[in-house]
């Protein structure tokens, strides 16, 4: 069977959940000319993928396994953030995690049939009780739960994200050529399948035993962002 | 205060250097001691328009609010609206009486224009010295938007502008929907656009 027709408009860069506007710290790279052809550009998002990329796809599995599984929301978000905190080292990286976990919970909630079970609904509580926007792989995993997805949805949701917002980044600060820029991300296709299918597999470990690689540089690079005034992309 | 009790959420768009942010400075000052009102702006590089807003200290500066628009100021405002609405959410939480935001959208081509989503009503802003085919040229914020203004209307002697093709191309393309000739900067047409947004405020 192919992917499901939901999934796709969850991980389709046109869903309206902010994530336009985020670079992956494609911005800062740019600047920098660490990123500046296909090639470089494909470098990063590999470096992106098998790090923060990987924390990200197993946390969304691990989140939707959870829901799917019928987990105790009251223990299942206070868990899941605390693992997704710990998981990034750099305060601006959190800030922008939650900045987006916070619009794509939003844009999921007017999107999807939405109950008062333990799904989209007890996470937007959960944000009402704490006044604090969970981070965007856990949202991404309850968004996948909710529109009926499986875990493995829920992983390529995240790491393809991260490819494909990255690298329509690129694409606009440097004027690539739009064929080069999507046959990267087809190139990087197969990265993303094994991250997913190992996120899956691992879905139902506990969870303070998922991956938690680090990107030291792409953390130094989320923090000069985060304190530049004048910058196009919020990360 | 507009009936529903909702901050009336006015978009002001247009191309680059149309007078946009004049158009919100100017609104700001005739409004803001008697309207609680708050600005979004959109601009490509972060914090220009609202260090502009600041510097002219039309408005404190908490109610100032710049989103980033990641190299494309029109999806900020149509395609993918999440961080203007996050901010509008923002705004009103710390400003519980609010009655408008203004959302500027950034510099942009005519093609852009507000989501219904994310404003209620919407100004698109083009100017003399851009050429008096401008408005024939059409786009949907010129054709639909709630009123289009065109500014600059002292500068059409010097750029060779005839602001009578200019009206009159502007009334046919939008069939109907209110125009005004105004200059910001001479304070000439401007009172009708006032009184619009009066109207607007009040449902």
């Amino acid at each position: 069977m192919g992917a499901p027709a939901l999934a796709l408009l969850l991980s389709d860069a046109r869903f309206p959940s902010g994530s336009h506007a985020h670079s992956g710290g494609v911005e800062e790279a740019c600047d920098r000319a660490w990123i500046h052809d296909g090639a470089s550009l494909d470098r990063y998002l590999r470096g992106r993928l098998d790090t923060t990329g990987t924390v990200a796809a197993h946390l969304a599995a691990a989140v939707c396994a959870r829901l799917e599984s019928g987990s105790d929301p009251a223990w299942l978000w206070p868990a899941a953030d605390a693992e997704a905190d710990a998981r990034m080292a750099s305060p601006a990286a959190r800030a922008v995690s939650r900045q987006q976990g916070g619009q794509l919970l939003r844009t999921a909630v007017q999107v999807l049939d939405v109950g008062d079970d333990a799904g989209l609904a007890s996470l937007a509580s959960e944000r009402m009780r704490t006044g604090q926007e969970p981070h965007h792989a856990v949202v991404i995993g309850a968004a996948a739960a909710q529109a009926g997805l499986a875990p493995a949805d829920a992983a390529t949701a995240a790491a393809y994200g991260l490819v494909a917002t990255s690298a329509s980044a690129a694409l606009r600060l440097l004027g690539l050529d739009p064929g080069l820029t999507a046959r990267v991300v087809a190139r990087l296709g197969s990265e993303v399948d094994r991250i997913s299918a190992e996120a899956t597999l691992a879905s139902m470990c506990p969870m303070a035993r998922l991956p938690s690689m680090g990107a030291p540089a792409a953390d130094l690079l989320a923090e000069v962002h985060f304190d530049r005034r004048e910058r196009l992309f919020a990360s | 205060m507009r009936p529903d009790g909702a901050p009336l959420r006015l978009g002001i768009g247009g191309p680059v250097g149309s007078g946009k942010t004049a158009l919100v400075a100017e609104l700001c000052r005739v409004f803001s001691d008697r309207v609680d009102l708050a600005v979004v702006t959109n601009d490509i590089y972060t914090t220009e328009d609202a260090d502009f807003l600041k510097r002219a200290g039309v408005l404190d500066e908490e109610r100032i609010v710049a989103v980033e628009t990641g190299c494309c100021p029109h999806t900020a405002i149509r395609d993918d609206i999440a961080a203007n609405l996050e901010a509008i959410e923002r705004l009103k939480a710390g400003h519980p009486g609010l009655e408008m935001v203004i959302v500027e959208s950034g510099g942009d081509n005519l093609t852009a224009i507000f989501s219904q989503g994310l404003v209620d009503r919407q100004v698109f802003v083009v100017d003399v010295a851009g050429g008096d085919k401008v408005p024939r040229k059409g786009g949907p914020g010129v054709t639909r938007s709630d009123l289009l203004v065109i500014n600059k209307v002292d500068l059409a002697e010097h750029v060779g502008a005839d602001l009578g093709v200019m009206e009159s191309d502007a009334r046919a393309i939008r069939k109907g929907l209110p125009v005004h000739l105004i200059s910001l900067r001479t304070g000439v047409g401007v009172e009708p656009v006032h009184a619009q947004i009066e109207a607007w405020l009040s449902g």
